[in-house]
């Protein structure tokens, strides 16, 4: 029970981070002479970020995917829209396919510490927490406060570390 | 004198603490040390203190114990006591505001704590002589009978967080653990699993016996890698 919401937390996570793509849907961060950029980039991937936001991830990776098609995106936006699609993926459990667009996202920027994160829960996902840990390390050195990589660096230690107590008698 | 040994210590009239209370360690103590990571063994020993605070030592064996040896110097300062005793070459510091007669030790190289029952009370142990040999107060090591093993707590496994905590006591004669006290901890963590496993465990009982006897435990909390 404790690890479903654990896992739905994790999950929470990754959405949010769709939000926190320039050119999408974030607000907070965007450069004030930029503000009429917002979502207007490139629209089929706003909206792939919405509904993937909403938990419609059939959906967000439907819009996202034509969004990509378009041939006009930035190298920022389509590594951020790949990162977008690898984070539906692995919500989706499918983290084969999470891993592969991760690798897609970090080949076209390897400045995104969100398409590290993700692909560590994806790699946590199939059990693999060493190839977990490094992705980790890789996003806590690009954003060492990101909640969501103390959030995979519990599951990553839960999963892979054998608690052990030794007694000593001290007589 | 209150019960349990406890005095009202005098304290200066200007004292934010008026009426603090300080162990008396007059008596004749059973004591046991544990010691840091690098300690290389632990030591039992009986402590004699006399009303005016001149001490004697003796080193207990898993058999016996060796003669008394006076302890010098002995320098009594507020709230707490601290000796040199030279079989061993540790210098020990009494804490007195402690519920009993207990404190930490050093060496130049090595640290560690120490912790004591009362074998005899201080009047008492103040009319007995304390030359030759201390064999009529030894008292034999504990023998562990069950062993709880703590749970180790998720948020320290999450965290990666490993430490160790040593628990004191007192065993009374049918093997039960009294008071159990967390003395040295290196994460908050482990207190609450230390604690519960220390009640849960149990020595085996001496045949007609009284009194308490003092022990302690070190546990190791550890996360082995598994990938």
């Amino acid at each position: 029970m404790q690890e479903a919401t654990l896992v739905r937390a994790i999950l929470w996570g990754l959405v949010m981070c769709l939000v926190a793509v320039p050119g999408f849907a974030q607000v907070e961060d965007a450069p004030a002479d930029n503000r009429t950029v917002i979502g207007g980039g490139n629209p089929l991937l706003a909206a792939g970020a919405d509904a993937i936001r909403a938990g419609q991830y059939d959906e967000g990776i439907r819009l996202t995917t034509l969004g990509l098609e378009r041939g006009d995106n930035s190298q920022s936006d389509r590594a951020a829209a790949l990162s977008n699609l690898c984070a539906a993926y692995a919500a989706k459990r499918m983290p084969d396919r999470a891993i592969e667009l991760c690798t897609e996202s970090i080949a076209v920027s390897e400045h995104n510490w969100r398409a590290f994160s993700n692909r560590s829960y994806a790699y946590w996902l199939k059990g693999m927490y060493a190839q977990a840990t490094a992705d980790l390390d890789v996003a806590a050195a690009i954003s060492p406060n990101a909640k969501q990589v103390e959030q995979i660096r519990a599951m990553i230690n839960e999963a892979g570390l054998r608690p052990r107590v030794t007694l000593e008698e001290n007589q | 004198m209150l019960a349990g040994g406890l005095a009202a210590a005098a304290a200066p009239l200007d004292s934010p603490i008026a009426a603090r209370k300080e162990l008396d360690p007059a008596g004749i103590w059973a004591c046991v040390t544990y010691g840091d990571q690098h300690s290389a063994r632990d030591t039992r020993f009986l402590v004699h203190v006399t009303p005016t605070r001149t001490g004697s030592f003796a080193i207990q064996t898993s058999r016996g114990a060796g003669d008394w040896v006076a302890i010098f110097p002995w320098s009594p300062e507020k709230d707490e006591l601290v000796f040199t005793e030279s079989e061993t070459g540790r210098s020990f510091t009494a804490d007195l505001t402690r519920a009993t007669f207990a404190g930490t030790w050093s060496t130049p190289v090595d640290q560690g704590g120490w912790w004591c029952a009362q074998r005899v009370g201080g009047a008492e142990a103040a009319a007995r002589a304390v030359q030759g040999s201390a064999l009529e107060y030894f008292v034999p090591p504990l023998v562990p009978d069950v062993s709880a093993t703590p749970r180790y707590p998720r948020d320290a496994v999450r965290a990666a967080a490993e430490g160790y905590a040593v628990a004191c006591f007192f065993v009374d004669a049918t093997g039960t653990i009294l008071a159990p006290e967390v003395v040295e901890l290196s994460n908050e963590h482990f207190r609450t699993p230390t604690l519960v496993a220390t009640y849960a465990s149990r020595y085996r009982p001496w045949p007609n016996g009284t009194g308490l006897r003092p022990g302690c435990r070190t546990y190791s909390y550890q996360l082995d890698k598994t990938f």
